[in-house]
């Protein structure tokens, strides 16, 4: 049977796409950063270190091996492993790209248990005011009542709520923000679905799988059908 | 009570950071940790637009308008190639506002000229925002 074929919306508000696994501290992960290096170095070449960061344990700070576009990275530290990318390909890429690093360190460095497993969507939605208020009705399928008026016009947001769904738990995060040159604004839309405990590295597919199917539901159905076309069209630009 | 400070005109972050003595916000775990995701992203530079107000009547344009947003020394840039738009401001919203003035405009205008009236440039344009905004055709 031909597999569906993959919907990835041409104007996709999608900026990164990143998932971690969180284990109890392995200190062979620090002694054999050259060897996870080593792994990587055909697909991810550019070494970044971490910056010094006060009060933080340098080894649980990552290290990021990147790709020579630097769209792709593999996060490494003491505790944490993690597959990110700019550069969506769709869930089926993204997934083989991802387990394709992270399967082989799990089994070299012997990960059986796990703290916690993260997938996480960040999304950006450019957006202009009219007559100064953020036209959220145009984008979310979010009602916010302030007023007894009704709807209220919005010109600032910043909303973080955790729910738990399904088997595991989800953190949406929406908020106004402004580019470093105060030139263009956009609805940041944070998505991060994770897992509590217990955990098992070997089913890390799983819990990916599980990541993807439920932020995209909360996903489509967040977004309005009028964005939706937006997204699914190309530009005039 | 009255205090004469009033709350909104301090500035948002000032706002956002604010909250009583002795607490402290708990920020929800994040994938990746917090600082090395949010810091390194791109922000996208442009802006889609699909509702105009042309010649006062809202109009939704077939396709969406990509308005690329850049700031330079003394002013904001709006700009959109396929178009041959570009507009000014001393804010990115001014900017913006100008835009939607001239793309208004043009649409009015090359709607008003017939076929036989346009070469080279013209034409593609004439093509280009009749296809946009077909519904617009006197």
């Amino acid at each position: 049977m031909a597999k569906a074929a993959v919907k990835v919306y041409p104007n996709s508000p999608l900026q990164e796409t990143v998932f971690e696994i969180r284990f109890p501290g392995e200190p062979a992960i620090e002694c054999h950063r050259d060897e996870i290096y080593d792994r990587v170095r055909d697909i991810l070449p550019k070494v970044f270190v971490p910056s010094v960061v006060p009060a933080q344990a340098p080894a649980l700070q990552h290290y990021q091996f990147k790709s020579d576009d630097e769209f792709k990275s593999l996060l490494v530290s003491l505790n944490s492993l993690a597959y990110s990318t700019k550069k969506y390909p769709g869930f089926p890429e993204f997934k083989k790209q991802a387990l394709s690093v992270l399967l082989p360190l799990g089994k070299r460095f012997r990960l059986n248990t796990l703290n916690r497993v993260g997938l996480r969507y960040i999304n950006l939605i450019p957006f202009t005011r009219r007559d100064g208020a953020i036209l959220l009705d145009q984008f979310l399928n979010l009602r916010l009542v302030l007023s007894d008026r009704g709807t209220s016009p919005i010109t600032q947001i910043q909303i973080v709520v955790s729910s738990p769904c399904e088997k595991g738990s989800m953190t949406l995060r929406i908020e106004s923000v402004t580019s470093p040159d105060q030139a263009r604004e956009a609805l940041l839309l944070d998505f991060d679905y994770s897992r509590p405990l217990p955990l098992k590295f070997s089913e890390i597919e799983s819990y990916l799988e599980e990541g993807h199917t439920l932020t995209k539901k909360l996903f489509e159905s967040l977004i309005t059908d009028e964005y939706r076309k937006v997204m699914e069209t190309e530009l005039v630009v | 009570m009255m205090t004469g400070l009033s709350e909104v005109a301090l500035p948002q972050d000032e706002l956002r950071s604010r909250i009583p003595t002795g607490y402290k916000r708990v920020p929800p775990q994040v994938s990746g940790g917090e600082k090395e995701f949010l810091k390194g992203i791109e922000f996208p530079n442009v802006l889609p637009v699909w509702e105009f107000n042309i010649a006062g009547r809202l109009r939704v344009s077939s396709r969406p308008i990509g308005i690329t947003l850049s700031r330079e020394a003394d002013a904001f840039l709006a700009f959109n190639d396929a178009l041959g738009i570009c507009a000014t401001g001393q804010s990115s919203v001014e900017a913006i506002l100008g835009f939607l003035d001239q793309l208004s405009h043009f649409v009015q205008y090359y709607n008003s000229l017939r076929n036989d009236q346009v070469t080279g440039l013209a034409r593609r344009l004439k093509a280009l925002f009749g296809e946009l905004f077909p519904q617009a055709k006197s």
